[in-house]
């Protein structure tokens, strides 16, 4: 992705666990697209229902929760601090 | 009219009111300077839920009754952009504010080239698309107007949907066009977009939870209840899913009113990494019982009724009037906070894409007074406002009673979505041009039109029911909704797929069809590298522009945009900023940029630069100038890399340099020392030769025995003339390495005891001691014994001269070791200074012989040198100070026997 290596200079070593959470902020959507699209997404079809709930509600609210989920822990991680991203 | 029409339209009025009053609270602390709690990401998020119309309000609950889960995909698409803020999303808001973008006309408009005609064309496929959204909010609000006051369906009553039309449209105008600033917040509306959010999702939350634990015990119980087979349908995950999960997420970035609130209205870049999952979540929560919801309305509700209305009829039935209530408000925010911002944001762009150039090009001749284009601006977008609003209304008014209103919210969702491939292209390849957009979004509009917008209306609209049928002029390949023969796929998915089709492939072919014109390029670089110093090239780009204006002038300009007043305010920074404390900034090129970029977060790219090129000249970039600017930040990097390589190496030669300067610089010390010493040493005996010489000539009379005495003296110191120079010949032998050596198997004890003995005539004036310690005892070397003998007397008599003691004494040991014969020759004397202890072999060492009558001191040059000719070497052993020197010869043994 262009945006991943804005940076343009080799970042300085603390940097590096963040430099992992901006790879997965890349991949998190992608994830998020092969859960939420046919094939995969028709699967839970098959397996009944959990509680009384059909599998699939389950399933599509399962995996928006996850991304939430994610996303609020990666928003934790990537927020710059003030002022200091070029 | 009954209680009930009453009580819904009196709770109505007073819901609009509390908007007006929460908008007034909200800009009269945004005045007075208290915005802090209106400046947070969590009301970011909220202004964005504007997302969520009265369409998803009751439309997700029907969708959700027909087709199961398919309604969740209008919130999936979003939910993966906003998750994926990092790649798409954060790279938008900083163009958006570095680039003081109005609008997504403005956005694409000013990406390729500031052209006007593309802003124009943007807003006019805007336009379309919204004024049928907008006659959906009106209808819901109609609807369930009627739903709530227990008016019969069978005809819609247009009054509330005109009244709440007028409503919204004095509202906007009120509070929504207070500056000419798009970037400024516009605080009173975002207030009351916020408590509206709250009220719809709260709504939408309190009738779920009641649908779910009090119609029903819980979500098992409900979902048992549901219609067999129900969401067990696989062919709801088809193309239909894939294609809505993508314009979705396509419409939260293209639909105007999304890119106002995320975009334009964005205050600080952080706030989108909190909308990432706030936003989301607040897509989850409103979708929660969406399904419940459809599944007890489906149980519960007669077969007839309206699955979009069960939000509604569900509480009403179960006689939960308040809950119901509530409803409606909650439907009735989330369709007036869509037509306040839809409004706002379309406004803008028709006032700065249509409105603005129309005017330049009209009034070009006409006198200019402070504020005539603020107050040009404002005044049309209150017109575009109201204009918007109604047209929206007349749209309701005449398609009212067909169900094709049901649908326009994907049709406005794939309209919209016609911008995506100019604006993805835009922000990620350089190479997109103005061409590549123009085609792209004409076609993409042409084709929207014919497979999806016209075919929606009633018998196809202008194209009659039967050009809609069998094609136009009976070609059936060119039917509306079977395009070329595609048959048999959902209308949507179709026309989603030519016109995406048609555009990405016209922008695409566009844009390789020539290259960028100059200005587009500048504006690509600044879009496309916006992360990595692309806002820089702007700054460098006006250093070349050369515009010329007079401060009057511009300052004339800024009054007619921004008003006298922020206009002075702005013109006082830029001289502060030019360290002027009073009258007017000076016209630099950085001013005018500034000015111009100021401009157009006012009028837009394109208007601005027209504007400017008024009082300033034109915006021109020669092409070689733009190569240059282009290429600059990658030869800048270049270049500093070779610099900081050429740097290196130059550093590390000019080390070298230094350091063997240094050493020319000792070596000319010790060469002008040796020459100094050696004329002193030459000087002396051919002064006493002269000068007896010089007797011997002037005294005739001198007795024999006298003259004999100095002819004696004469012929002493020539031989020790001569001594000194067949030294100094010696050492430009040992110089060249030219020393003859003749080598044979010697037992080299027995060369030092012939050393030692012939230094028995050396020992003269203090007595001198030979302590001879162990000896290697038959050891054979290759050796000249000659030359061996020489070395080790001169360093005896190195150790006998060099001493300071009383009483001399000469240590002397030998010994094998490792194959190597080693001697030892030690003393007494003072030693040699550690910082001399390399100077000591160097040829011109002259100088560690502290006294001139001692010889040259050339000794251990030559010894060392002999040595090494010979295989072995001459050290010094590092001691300490006041122990004596102790010198070590080396040689390595042999086994031959010398011969006999």
């Amino acid at each position: 992705m262009r945006d991943a290596d804005d940076a343009g200079v080799p970042a300085a070593a603390e940097d590096a666990p963040r430099r992992r959470w901006r790879d997965l902020a890349i991949l998190v959507p992608v994830f998020g697209t092969f859960a939420l699209m046919p094939p995969l997404i028709a699967i839970p079809l098959g397996w009944g229902a959990l509680g009384g709930v059909p599998a699939i509600v389950l399933y599509v609210f399962g995996v928006w929760a996850a991304l939430i989920l994610v996303a609020a822990r990666l928003a934790g991680a990537l927020t710059p601090r003030s002022g200091a991203e070029r | 009219m009954t209680p009930a029409v009453e009580f819904a339209l009196v709770a109505a009025l007073g819901y609009v009111a509390l908007l007006f009053a929460v908008a007034y609270w909200g800009d009269r602390r945004a005045r007075i300077g208290r915005t802090g709690w209106l400046r947070s990401p969590l009301v970011y998020t909220l202004s964005i839920s504007i997302y969520c119309t009265s369409w998803t309000f009751y439309g997700a609950v029907g969708s959700a009754a027909r087709s199961g889960l398919e309604f969740a995909t209008i919130y999936l698409g979003p939910t993966l952009v906003f998750v994926g803020w990092w790649v798409l999303l954060r790279k938008l808001v900083r163009i958006g504010r570095t680039q003081r973008i109005t609008s997504i006309a403005d956005l694409i408009s000013s990406r390729f080239g500031k052209s006007e005609a593309l802003g124009a064309l943007v807003t006019l496929i805007a336009v379309a698309a919204a004024t049928p959204y907008i006659a959906l909010q009106l209808k819901a609000v109609t609807i369930s107007y009627q739903v709530i006051a227990g008016v019969p369906l069978d005809h819609a009553d247009f009054r509330a949907g005109f009244w709440v039309a007028v409503a919204m449209a004095a509202f906007t105008i009120l509070f929504g066009t207070r500056n000419v600033d798009a970037n400024e917040r516009h605080h009173g509306v975002v207030a009351a977009i916020a408590l509206e959010a709250l009220v719809k999702l709260f709504a939408l939350l309190a009738v779920g939870a009641f649908v779910v634990f009090g119609l029903f015990d819980g979500p098992g119980a409900l979902f048992a209840t549901a219609p067999p087979g129900f969401l067990q349908a696989e062919e709801v995950f088809g193309p239909r899913w894939v294609t809505l999960v993508g314009l979705s997420a396509a419409a939260i970035l293209c639909l105007p009113r999304q890119f106002q609130v995320i975009v334009v209205e964005n205050e600080d870049e952080r706030h989108v990494a909190t909308a990432s999952w706030l936003f989301p979540a607040y897509l989850f929560l409103s979708s929660l019982f969406t399904l419940p919801i459809a599944v007890a309305g489906m149980t519960l509700l007669p077969s007839g009724a309206d699955p979009d209305m069960y939000v509604l009829t569900l509480p009403l039935m179960a006689d939960a009037e308040a809950l119901a209530l509530f409803v409606f408000l909650g439907g009735f925010s989330s369709a007036t906070s869509m037509i306040i911002v839809s409004s706002i944001a379309l406004s803008t762009m028709v006032s700065n894409h249509i409105v603005a150039p129309l005017a330049l090009r009209l009034a070009r001749e006409r006198a200019r007074t402070s504020g005539d284009v603020r107050r040009l601006l404002l005044t049309s977008r209150r017109i575009a406002i109201a204009t918007l609003i109604l047209l929206g209304f007349l749209y309701f008014r005449v398609s009212g009673a067909s169900d094709a209103l049901a649908a326009i919210g994907l049709i406005a969702f794939v309209g919209v979505a016609q911008f995506l491939p100019s604006l993805l292209g835009g922000l990620y390849w350089p190479q997109a041009n103005r061409r590549g957009a123009l085609w792209g979004l004409t076609a993409g509009f042409l084709m929207w039109m014919y497979t999806l917008g016209l075919p929606s209306l009633e018998d196809g609209g202008p194209l009659g029911a039967d050009t809609l049928l069998h094609g136009p002029f009976g070609i059936a390949l060119l039917r509306p909704q079977a395009l070329f023969g595609l048959d048999g796929l959902d209308p949507l998915v179709h026309a989603t797929f030519w016109s995406l089709a048609a555009n990405a492939l016209l922008f695409i072919a566009g844009s390789l069809s020539r290259e960028p014109h100059p200005l587009e390029w500048l504006q690509a670089r600044q879009f496309v590298d916006v992360f990595r110093g692309g806002a820089d090239v702007g700054a460098r780009e006006r250093t070349r522009v050369q515009r010329i204006a007079t401060s009057e002038e511009l300052f004339i300009l800024a009054q007619r945009i921004l008003g006298a007043e922020p206009a002075q305010d702005l013109f006082d920074a830029f001289a502060r900023r030019q360290g002027i404390s009073a009258g007017l900034p000076m016209p630099t090129e950085d001013l005018i940029g500034d000015l111009e970029r100021r401009l157009a977060g006012s009028v837009g790219a394109a208007s601005a630069r027209a504007m400017m090129a008024q009082v300033a000249g034109g915006e021109e970039v020669s092409f070689d100038e733009l190569v240059s600017i282009a290429d600059e930040t990658a030869r800048i990097m270049r270049y500093s890399q070779a610099l900081e390589r050429k740097s290196d190496e130059l550093e590390t030669a000019a080390r070298q340099l230094r350091e063997a300067n240094a050493q020319l610089r000792e070596i000319d010390r010790q060469k002008d020392d040796f020459l100094s010493q050696v004329s002193h040493e030459v000087r002396t005996p051919m002064t006493a030769i002269r000068s007896f010489s010089e007797i011997l000539r002037t005294s005739p009379d001198l007795d024999s025995t006298q003259a004999r005495r100095f002819v004696n003296i004469i012929h002493d110191e020539s031989i020790r003339l001569t001594r000194l120079l067949d030294v100094i010949l010696d050492l430009r032998v040992v110089e060249r390495g030219e020393i003859p050596i003749t080598l044979e198997p010697v037992d080299p004890d027995a060369v030092l005891d012939v050393a030692l003995e012939t230094c028995e005539g050396l020992r003269g004036e203090a007595p001198v001691r030979v302590v001879c310690g162990t000896r290697a005892g038959g050891a054979r070397v290759e050796a000249d014994p000659d030359r061996l003998r020489q070395v080790f007397i001169n360093l005896l008599s190195n150790a006998v001269r060099h001493n300071d003691k009383d009483a001399v004494e000469i240590t002397v040991k030998s010994r094998v070791r490792d194959g190597r014969y080693e001697a030892v020759i030690g003393d007494n004397g003072p030693g040699v200074p550690a910082e001399h202890r390399d100077r000591v072999f160097s040829i011109f060492s002259a100088t560690w012989t502290k006294g001139g009558h001692k010889g040259a001191g050339l000794g251990l040059a030559i010894s060392r040198g002999i040595m090494r000719r010979m295989g072995g070497d001459l050290t010094l052993d590092a001691g300490r100070p006041g122990q004596g020197a102790r010198f070590r010869v080396t040689l390595p043994t042999t086994t031959e026997e010398p011969p006999p």
